[in-house]
C-alpha cells in the first residue's frame, strides 16, 4: 500500500469569541484511502462539521481559524497552499455536500448554471460545450430527465431534488474525495433512504472516497467502513465499522450506540423528533469548550470515571485497544 | 414583464389622485394668505377682493380642486401667480437641467458607492475595511456646502479646468462639478448600505457552496454574492434616482443651476398655488415611474419574483 489519499494530522482549529478561544477541533487525525469510507460521528457541537470545513479551508473566518496540523491530499499539504492553488483543489479533487440543500444553492442562479460554472472553472471546457457534462453529472446524481431541470431555479425543486443537484455539483468535476456533511438530515425519511442508496452507489461505482459527517449511527454501516467518534473537539474512538458495532471501547461511544438502538426500536418516535437521537442513556451535557475539564473531557458524564481519580486529572491519549481500533480512555471496554 | 409594468402603472393612478388631493388640501390649510404674499400688506381691500375673484379663491375648496383636476388632465397646469407663465412650460424647461445633474450624480454614486461597498464587505474585518469605514464616516460629516466650496476652489479657481457655477451654454461640463459633489455624497450612503447587505449575504450557505466549488474569490463575490445583493441594491438605486430627479435644492442653489428643486422651493415660499401643485404632480409621477422600474428590476434580478 502506498501513502493514503487523504491524511489529516493533528488538525487544530479554534473559534475566537468574547469568551476566549474555543478549541473546536483539537488534534484530529485520520486517513482516508482511495475509495475508502470514513464516518465522523458526534453530537452537535462536537466539532465534526468544523473538522470537515477545515479540510476545505472553509471555516468561517472570523471567528474560526485553523491553528495547526496538516491536511495531506496525495502528499500535498492543503493548509500550506496559497489561495489560488487551493481553488484548483476545491471542487476538483475535494468536493463537499452540505446539510441544508434549501440554503446551500444560490437562489438566483439556475441549476444548469450552478453546475456548469464548476465544470468551466476546473475542466477548462468552453461554455457552449459544457451542457453534456452538466447533464451527465445530474444523471449520476439520480436526477430523472435532467434536461427538464437545467433552467430550473432551486425554489422550484423539492428538498430531495435540491440535494441531488448539490451532489451533481460535487460530482461535476470528478473529485476523488466527497465530504458529505449531514447530507440527509434536512430531508424526509423516505427521501433520506434513497439518497443514502445513491451515496453508497457512487462510492462503489465511481471509486469516490467518502467522508461522512453525521450524528446518526444508523446510516454509518450502510455507507462507510470506518467510524471516528468525536467529542468536544477530539476523536475519542476510531475503529472499523464491524468492530465498532460489536464492541465500542469508549463509554461515550457505547452510550451513542445504545441511544441509536433505542431509536431503532421506535422508528415512528424518531421521525417525530426529526431523526435526531437523544442521548437518554448518557446523563449530563456536552462540556463548555471555554471551560473544559482538566482531565478526560467525558469524565463529568462518565459512570466509570470515579470521583477525583486519574480520569479527572490527566488527559487520556488515543490508545490502541485492538487491531485498527483506538480509544481515548484509561479504562476502555468497562461497563455493560 | 410588460404586463407587470402595465399593472404597476395602472395601480399608480389612484396613488396620483390621492397625492393631488392631499397636496391641494395641505395648501388650503397651510398658514399664509397667497394674496397678501402677492400684493403685500398695504393693498386696499378692494384690490385684494378683486384678486381673490380673479384667482378663483372665492370658490369653495372642492370646486377649485375639481377645476384644477379637469385642466391638469388635459395637460394644463395653470399659470404661475407670480410670473404669469404657464407652469407646465416652466417645469418642462427645468427638467433637462435637473435630469443632467441627476444622471451625472447617479452614475458617480452608483459606481463609487456599490464598488466601495462591495470591496469593503469582501475585506470584512481587515485593515482595508476599517480604512473604508473610517473614510465614509469622516466624509459623511463634512457639510455639502463645504465640500462644494472646496471643489469649486480647487477645480474652478486654482486648476481652472471646470466652470465654477451656473449653466453657461448648458453643456455637460457645467454638470461635472455639481454632479461629482452630489454623487460622492450619495455614494457614502450607498456604500454603507451595500456593505451591510453584502456582509449579510456573504454569510449565507450558498456562498460557502460557491467557495467549495473552487471558484476564485472574485467570482464568488460578484457572481454569487452581488447578484443576490442586487435585489436590495435595486431598491436603493431606485430611491436615489427618484430623489435626484425631483431636484436637489442645496446643490442647485450652491452651483446656481435653474433646476426643479429650486423652482419647487421658490414656489412654496411665494404661495404660488399652481406652481406648487405642478411641482408635486411632477414629483409624484417621477416616484411612480421609478417604483415601476424598481419592480421590473426585482423581477429581472430574482427568479423567485419572476417565476413565482
Amino acid at each position: 500500500m502506498g501513502s493514503p489519499l487523504l491524511e489529516v494530522l493533528d488538525l487544530r482549529a479554534e473559534f475566537r469569541t468574547s469568551r476566549g478561544r474555543l478549541p473546536v477541533v483539537d488534534g484530529v487525525s485520520f486517513t482516508l484511502d482511495t475509495g475508502g469510507g470514513l464516518a465522523i460521528v458526534g453530537e452537535s457541537g462536537s466539532g465534526k462539521t468544523a473538522t470537515a470545513l477545515s479540510l476545505m479551508r472553509l471555516l468561517p473566518d472570523p471567528p474560526g481559524r485553523i491553528t495547526g496540523g496538516r491536511v495531506l491530499l496525495r502528499g500535498r499539504d492543503l493548509l500550506a497552499l496559497p489561495e489560488e492553488a487551493l481553488t484548483a483543489v476545491r471542487g476538483r479533487e475535494l468536493a463537499m455536500v452540505f446539510q441544508e440543500p434549501a440554503t446551500a444553492l444560490n437562489p438566483v442562479m439556475s441549476v444548469g448554471e450552478q453546475i456548469a460554472e464548476a465544470v468551466v472553472q476546473h475542466r477548462g471546457v468552453a461554455r457552449r460545450r459544457v451542457r453534456p457534462l452538466v447533464l451527465e453529472s445530474l444523471d449520476q446524481a439520480g436526477v430523472p430527465e435532467p434536461e427538464t431541470y437545467l433552467g430550473s431555479y432551486p425554489h422550484q425543486l423539492s428538498g430531495g431534488l435540491r440535494q441531488r443537484v448539490m451532489i451533481a455539483i460535487a460530482l461535476a468535476c470528478g473529485p476523488s474525495v466527497l465530504i458529505a456533511d449531514e447530507p440527509t438530515t434536512a430531508l424526509d425519511v423516505t427521501v433520506q433512504d434513497r439518497l443514502l442508496d445513491l451515496l453508497a452507489y457512487l462510492r462503489h461505482h465511481l471509486g469516490l472516497a467518502l467522508l461522512l459527517i453525521t450524528h446518526d449511527l444508523g446510516v454509518v454501516a450502510r455507507l462507510v467502513d470506518r467510524v471516528a467518534v468525536m467529542y468536544a473537539g477530539q476523536i475519542v474512538e476510531t475503529a472499523p465499522v464491524a468492530v465498532f458495532f460489536r464492541g465500542p471501547a469508549h463509554p461515550y461511544s457505547r452510550g451513542l450506540l445504545q441511544a441509536a438502538r433505542l431509536e431503532a426500536v421506535g422508528p415512528e418516535s424518531r421521525a417525530r423528533r426529526g431523526g435526531r437521537p437523544r442521548l437518554e442513556v448518557i446523563g449530563g451535557s456536552v462540556p463548555d469548550l471555554a471551560d473544559l475539564p482538566p482531565g478526560c473531557r467525558f469524565a463529568p458524564r462518565c459512570r466509570w470515571a470515579g470521583g477525583g481519580g486519574p480520569c479527572w486529572r490527566e488527559v487520556p491519549g488515543l490508545r490502541e485497544v485492538g487491531p485498527g481500533h483506538l480509544a481515548r480512555c484509561r479504562r476502555p471496554g468497562v461497563g455493560p | 414583464m410588460l404586463a407587470l409594468a402595465l399593472r404597476r402603472l395602472a395601480g399608480s393612478i389612484p396613488v396620483l389622485l390621492a397625492v393631488s388631493v392631499v397636496t391641494f388640501t395641505l395648501l388650503y390649510i397651510v398658514p399664509g394668505d397667497p394674496v397678501t404674499a402677492l400684493v403685500g400688506d398695504r393693498a386696499s381691500p378692494e384690490t385684494i377682493a378683486n384678486l381673490r375673484r380673479e384667482l378663483g379663491l372665492d370658490l369653495p375648496v372642492h370646486e377649485r380642486y375639481l377645476a384644477w383636476l379637469k385642466r391638469a388632465l388635459s395637460g394644463d397646469l395653470g399659470r404661475s401667480w407670480v410670473t404669469g407663465r404657464p407652469v407646465a412650460r416652466s417645469i418642462v424647461a427645468r427638467v433637462p437641467v435637473t435630469a443632467r445633474l441627476a444622471l451625472t450624480a447617479f452614475l458617480v454614486s452608483s459606481v463609487v458607492g456599490l464598488g466601495v461597498g462591495v470591496y469593503s464587505a469582501s475585506r470584512h474585518g481587515r485593515p482595508a475595511d476599517h480604512v473604508v469605514r473610517l473614510t465614509l464616516l469622516l466624509a459623511g460629516a463634512v457639510p455639502v456646502f463645504v465640500a462644494a466650496t472646496v471643489a469649486m476652489y480647487v477645480f474652478g479657481v486654482r486648476l481652472r479646468v471646470l466652470p465654477v457655477s451656473g449653466l453657461g451654454d448648458g453643456s455637460l461640463r457645467h454638470f461635472i462639478l455639481p454632479g461629482l459633489v452630489l454623487g460622492v455624497y450619495l455614494s457614502i450612503f450607498q456604500a454603507r448600505m451595500t456593505r451591510s447587505v453584502m456582509l449579510e449575504i456573504i454569510r449565507q450557505d450558498y456562498i460557502r457552496t460557491a467557495r467549495a466549488k473552487g471558484l476564485p474569490e472574485r467570482v464568488v463575490i460578484w457572481r454569487h454574492a452581488f447578484r443576490n445583493a442586487l435585489v436590495s441594491v435595486i431598491t436603493l438605486l431606485g430611491g436615489s434616482l427618484s430623489n435626484l430627479l425631483v431636484g436637489s435644492v442645496l446643490t442647485e442653489t450652491i452651483f446656481n443651476l435653474p433646476g426643479i428643486g429650486r423652482f419647487t422651493v421658490d414656489a412654496a415660499y411665494a404661495r404660488d398655488f399652481p406652481a406648487v401643485m405642478g411641482c408635486f404632480l411632477f414629483q409624484s409621477v417621477v416616484f411612480v415611474l421609478a417604483n415601476t422600474l424598481v419592480d421590473l428590476g426585482y423581477a429581472l434580478a430574482d427568479p423567485r419574483v419572476r417565476l413565482g
